[in-house]
Formats: C-alpha cells, sequence, structure tokens
C-alpha cells in the first residue's frame, strides 16, 4: 500500500463523519404511507397479453381487459351461445397453432410449451360455435431457451473433444445458487 | 509454469432495507448481521494479505442497494448501536459462563470479536466500509463489479420499456460514485441472463459479465472450451461462465466443506436457547427471539445432540479444505491444460455472505486458500476478469444462452404461483415511467424531483429479492409489502404529475425515507 493511500483515508474518514451531521437537520416526518395510497389496481384499462419465458419448457402468460373490451366480451357471451375463451398459441417455427381452454377472470396462465429453442406468439381470443376465432390480444414473439448444446458449430473453434469439455464442465447437471441457503439467509 | 487461473467471486448483496420510520427494524439487523459476520472478516482478510505484500486477486460484486448501506449515515450509526449491544451482551456471557471454562472461553472469543468489529468499523474505517473496499481495489488486489441497480431480475422485465437499461445505467452511474471509477464487470442479478440485451451491458461500457455453467455450454455456436474460457458475446462483452465442480464443493449442503461436523453450527443461537427475561433487551423489542450471532456448539452430526465448538480443530478444519480445494483445482487444471492446449479459467462464483454469517469459518477457508495458492501452487494462479482478458483477448464468439443460477437454472424460483402477481404491476409502472420520462423532458424543480423519486421508486420495486423470499415463504408480509409500497409510492407519483398537482410535503417524506440513488436520473427511461 502507497504511503498516499493512508493520508486519502483519513481524509475520507473525515467527510464520512462530516456528512453524518445531516441528522441534526429537521427530519421530514416520516410515516407509513399505504393507508392511504390504497390498493393496487385490479386493471390498468388496457387489453393486452404478456408472455414470459420461465423455462425451456414453459412460459406464463397474463392479460388485462380495457373498460370497452370487457364490455364487448360481455356483450359477445350475451349474444352467442357456445362461446369458448381460448390461448391460441402458435407455434412460428413449425407455423402451426393449438388452443387452449381458459378462464379469461384467471387473468394469468402457465402454457406448457414443451418445446426448447423454438418460437412463439400467443393470442387471446374466443372460439365461437361455427369455429371462428375473435381475437382479444396479441402477446409479444417469446423465444423459448435451448436445454442442450447447439447443434451450430463454427468451423474456426470446432473441436472432436466438445462432448469431454461439456462433460467436464458439468453439462447436464444442475447447480446451485444462493436459494438452497435462502431459508436461513432471509430469516 | 501455471497450468490454471482461478477467478473466484463473491456477490455481495442484500435488498435495500432502512426504514428511519422506526426506531428497530427487524430486517436492517441483515444488514448488521452482514457487516459483523462477513463485511468485516473479508476487510481484516484483505487487510491482512496487503500487510504482508501477498497480492491476491479477489472478484466481489458490491451491489448497489449494498453499497447505499454501507454508506448511509443512519444506517452507520445503528450499527454502531447494534454493534454495542452486543459487546454488552457478549460481557455478560463471559460472566455468565464463569462456572464452564469451555463455555466462557467461546464467550470470551465473541466479546474480544465484537470490540475489534466495533474498532475495525469506528477507528480504522471511520463507519464507511466502502473506503476499506475501495481501499483494496486501489491497491490492485480487488476487482469491484457491479450488479443491477436494485437486484433486478433482468430476463423478467421487458425490454422495451428501459426498465434493463435503467438498472444497469444506474448501477454504473452509481458504483463510479461509490469507487471512483466505472465499473469493467457485472454480475447479472441471480445469474440471470438473456441474449436481447447485452447490447445494454455494452452500451454502458460494461466489459464483461458473468453467466451459470449452462448460460455457456448451451451458447450458439458451441462452446470449444466449455466453461474454461470466456465467449466473445455478439455486443462485445465478454462472458465468463461458471465452473459446476468448485461451486459443489463449496455450495453444496451435503457433499460441500460447510457441513463439516467440526464447523459451527448455525442454528443453535444464545437468542434462542436462553432464558426470556435474561436474553429479552438483545432480541426484538416485540419479543421475538431472533438470532444473536452468539453461538456455541459446532454441527456435530446429523441430530440435534450438539457438542460445544471448538475454534482451533474448526480452523484446522478450514486449512484442510482449503488444501483439498486446491488440491482438486491444480488436478483439474493439468487435465484441462492438456485437452485443452491452453491453460484455463475456473470460475468460481459465490454468494459473499456464505462466507462468515452462513459458514463461519468460510473467510478463514478464503484467506488459507488465497495464502497457498500464492506460496505453494506451481500450477494455479489467483486472477480477475480484466487480467484474464489483457493476456487473453481472443475468444471464441459466441451467443450465451437464457439462464440464471437459480432452481433448475431458469426463472423458475421467481415465477411461480406465490409471486407471478408482480410482474403485471411492475410492467405497468415501467411502462407509465417511460410514458412520463418522456412526457417531461424539461421539467421544473419540483417536477425533476418527483420524477427522480417515481425511478427510485419503480427500481425499489423491482429487487429480485422480494419475489425470492415470497417463494421461500419466510418474512413473507415483508416482502409484499414493499413490493405493494414501493409500487403505490410510484404511482401516486404518477397520477400526480398527470394531474399536474405534486404533493411536495408528501414527496420530500418519500425522498428522505426511500434516499436511494440520490443522483438517479429518470431520463434513463426516456431513451
Amino acid at each position: 500500500m502507497k504511503p498516499a493511500a493512508r493520508g486519502s483515508r483519513a481524509k475520507s474518514v473525515k467527510t464520512v463523519a462530516a456528512s453524518n451531521k445531516r441528522s441534526d437537520a429537521p427530519k421530514p416526518k416520516l410515516v407509513p404511507v399505504e393507508e392511504h395510497l390504497g390498493d393496487l389496481p385490479f386493471s390498468y384499462d388496457k387489453t393486452h397479453l404478456v408472455l414470459m419465458v420461465r423455462d425451456p419448457l414453459w412460459a406464463y402468460g397474463y392479460w388485462d381487459f380495457s373498460a370497452e373490451t370487457w364490455n364487448w366480451i360481455q356483450r359477445f357471451f350475451q349474444a352467442e351461445k357456445n362461446l369458448r375463451s381460448v390461448l391460441r398459441v402458435h407455434n412460428l417455427d413449425h407455423g402451426i397453432y393449438y388452443d387452449l381452454s381458459v378462464d379469461l377472470h384467471a387473468k394469468s396462465w402457465y402454457l406448457e410449451l414443451g418445446l426448447p429453442d423454438t418460437s412463439f406468439e400467443v393470442e387471446l381470443g374466443l372460439l365461437d360455435a361455427s369455429g371462428h376465432f375473435h381475437l382479444i390480444a396479441r402477446s409479444n414473439r417469446i423465444r423459448t431457451p435451448r436445454n442442450a448444446p447447439s447443434d451450430v458449430i463454427d468451423p474456426l473453434w470446432s473441436s472432436e473433444s466438445f462432448d469431454e469439455m461439456y462433460r467436464l464442465s458439468g453439462g447436464g447437471k444442475t447447480g446451485h445458487g444462493s436459494e438452497i441457503f435462502s431459508q436461513s439467509r432471509r430469516s | 509454469m501455471k497450468k490454471g487461473s482461478l477467478l473466484l467471486v463473491l456477490h455481495a448483496h442484500l435488498p435495500y432495507v432502512r426504514h428511519p420510520e422506526h426506531e428497530d427494524f427487524l430486517e436492517e439487523r441483515w444488514f448488521y448481521e452482514a457487516i459483523t459476520e462477513t463485511y468485516i472478516p473479508l476487510i481484516q482478510m484483505y487487510d491482512r494479505l496487503l500487510a504482508e505484500g501477498i497480492p491476491f486477486r479477489i472478484t466481489m460484486s458490491i451491489t448497489p442497494t449494498l453499497a447505499s448501506m454501507l454508506s448511509d449515515g443512519m444506517l452507520q450509526e445503528r450499527y454502531v448501536r447494534h454493534i454495542n449491544k452486543l459487546i454488552e451482551l457478549a460481557e455478560k456471557e463471559v460472566e455468565r459462563t464463569a462456572q464452564d471454562p469451555h463455555l466462557k472461553y467461546l464467550a470470551t472469543r465473541y466479546r474480544d470479536r465484537f470490540y475489534q468489529c466495533r474498532h475495525v468499523f469506528n477507528d480504522q474505517y471511520g463507519r464507511n466500509l466502502i473506503g476499506a473496499f475501495r481501499k483494496f481495489q486501489d491497491a490492485g488486489c480487488l476487482e469491484i463489479i457491479t450488479c443491477g441497480a436494485t437486484h433486478g431480475f433482468l430476463p423478467l422485465m421487458k425490454v422495451d420499456d428501459n426498465s434493463i437499461r435503467a438498472q444497469v445505467a444506474t448501477a454504473c452511474h452509481f458504483h463510479e460514485r461509490m469507487f471512483g471509477r466505472r465499473p469493467q464487470g457485472i454480475w447479472l442479478p441471480e445469474c440471470g441472463y438473456h441474449p436481447i440485451y447485452d447490447h445494454v451491458l455494452k452500451e454502458n461500457g460494461l466489459r464483461y459479465f458473468f453467466v451459470d455453467t449452462h448460460g455457456v455450454l448451451h451458447a450458439t455456436p458451441r462452446p470449444k472450451y466449455g466453461v474454461f474460457a470466456p465467449l466473445l458475446t455478439p455486443s462485445g462483452v465478454y462472458c465468463f461462465g461458471r465452473d459446476m465442480e468448485s461451486s459443489k464443493q463449496v455450495w453444496s449442503a451435503n457433499e460441500g466443506y460447510p457441513g463439516d461436523f467440526w464447523y459451527r453450527e448455525y442454528y443453535r443461537d444464545i437468542g434462542f436457547d436462553l432464558p426470556d427475561d435474561y436474553i429479552r433487551p438483545y432480541i426484538h423489542p416485540d419479543g421475538i427471539r431472533i438470532s444473536t450471532g452468539i453461538k456455541y456448539h459446532r454441527i456435530t452430526g446429523r441430530t440435534n445432540d450438539k457438542a460445544y465448538y471448538e475454534p482451533d480443530r474448526a480452523r484446522e478444519k478450514a486449512a484442510d479444505h482449503a488444501g483439498n480445494f486446491m488440491f482438486n483445482r491444480e488436478r483439474q487444471a493439468e487435465y484441462l491444460f492438456d485437452r485443452m492446449g491452453k491453460a484455463p479459467v475456473i470460475v468460481a462464483p459465490y454468494d459473499a455472505e456464505l462466507f462468515g454469517h452462513w459458514w463461519y469459518e468460510g473467510p478463514q477457508f478464503l484467506e488459507f486458500l488465497i495464502r497457498k495458492v500464492h506460496f505453494d501452487s506451481p500450477l494455479l494462479r489467483l486472477t480477475t476478469g480484466p487480467e484474464y482478458l489483457d493476456e487473453n483477448p481472443v475468444q471464441q464468439p459466441a451467443e450465451p444462452s437464457y439462464s440464471t443460477w437459480g432452481y433448475k437454472g431458469y426463472a423458475e424460483f421467481w415465477l411461480e404461483g406465490s409471486n407471478d402477481w408482480i410482474y403485471r404491476h411492475l410492467h405497468a409502472a415501467a411502462e407509465r415511467m417511460k410514458d412520463l420520462a418522456r412526457r417531461f423532458p424539461h421539467p421544473n424543480e419540483w417536477e425533476r424531483r418527483a420524477l427522480n423519486q417515481a425511478a427510485r421508486e419503480l427500481l425499489l420495486a423491482e429487487s429480485s429479492d422480494w419475489a425470492f423470499i415470497m417463494k421461500t415463504g419466510t418474512m413473507v408480509p415483508y416482502a409484499i409489502k414493499r413490493t405493494r409500497e414501493h409500487l403505490l409510492r410510484f404511482f401516486k407519483i404518477y397520477r400526480d404529475m398527470t394531474h399536474h398537482r405534486l404533493d411536495t410535503a408528501w414527496l420530500e417524506t418519500m425522498e428522505a425515507q426511500d434516499n436511494i440513488f440520490p443522483e438517479v436520473n429518470y431520463q434513463v427511461y426516456a431513451s
């Protein structure tokens, strides 16, 4: 350590001590505020469907409606019998889709997509008796993560021993992060 | 000849817990305990190594929330109050245990230890431990990196509302203010990486980051050297992957070192063991039993029958384990060197609070390891990201894969039944923040303060810790309260700004209460 560092440390100590004197200044009144701020809104009055990637096989989607959309849905249900609310899952890589029945009131759903490394888009809508799909909201596009090594090989960085490097790196096993100590760390 | 480099990373993080509105706040103790049990022991270790001229190389992410707390005058004052109470309790313990030589020996050690902590905190570093870490940084031994501003879990944020940019830019700016230089590296909160935002890292001048093992192994194209060499991402930032083997030896609750029967037992604490009338002044004022940090037993075995702790035996174990860890890394490096035709870099990241708080002997283990590598290892050396990259700038270009270091390697821990409700609100708030930032490019003074406070409230609501706690099931009401309060405060500012009726008295209160990031700039949300 250089001698200069000691000097600068002593100086910084003084600065900190001085800054602590701020506590002498009049303090604003500190009160818990949640009592008068109400609760989080049930709806943000916007029609949309948001898709989030959970892991290579699952996604989570949540949706919300504007008052206008919700009125339209209500009217539609009154006018049409045998309406079914669905999430239409589009597999964009394979150009196919399938429908999952959902309860609109749930406002969120976990989707077992089952395909890693694949792009998806989901539509929330109503299926009528004749099979017509009436769109309510279209999601953002997502891509599920890969759960295995890529097939793409860079010729400048190719290796005959990739399988061994994969194994030596711990490939195929699950590691541990902070969650294994979570119970007590925050208790 | 050195056959490999070991890159040790300690991720030091606590959520921003600071409650001036309460005299004594239970959750603030996380911070006080971490200072006593982890940060000060690490600082003392670094000081000893520095004094002996041992050029150690350790990487620490000191998150902006933790750095804010460490530099906060009120929390510094409260830590002194806390350590004084502990000293008082330890003095009583020395008396109480007078008839039992072993217990008295342990009580005396705790008492001496707490006096030392107070000395390091008060006298040596003038209550500001940031200065300590900065000293080791300036000496070239400690590589301090940043993290998301409030440890927001980036993979579940939306890219288009600039939340990710705000987390990263605010963190880098604050880091520079705290540590006197821009960070070169970042520890992504929960190691959560998604390829759609690594350009944000580049934009902020970051040079490297870390991902979990599978983030590198599942990169496109295939990584030639597995996790034993960094990748160069498409945006031009380097990415290091975690080595599973060295992680497991320390992390694993069953096979890992911290579970050794000679080590101190975390769960037996006099805060729970001693009679109420005696311990009452040292637990929570409401009578809630809590850990005091004074623990007299060792792990002993798998039953509740615990023997007294024997510090010297535990220390020997820490030395053995450090030797074992180094031996294994040397064998690993030798083997990899042959297979790769060049020296591997072995990346071993851990939560800093594991060392000392959880694993009481952890700092001793680290010190033995650093000394052994320095004095005894012909094959291994410690390195940091910048040092390694300066020497090895040519790395394989590839795009890492979405990954975290959490349960099953993805986002499940932060997105499941207990916590999924938060995201619709967080996203709605972020969208409104962007809207505000664009609507008010030239605010007046009060509007600017309100907009910056809105940014603080949003950032604080985004801490991954709240979702994490909701999932773990302990202290859940606190995590829910924090999420709700910050969001509600944000939405109030949004409404007030929209209707041009700022509540300035309330705003001042919020500025004093949620006072993180004094220089936050809401305009980061406008870009």
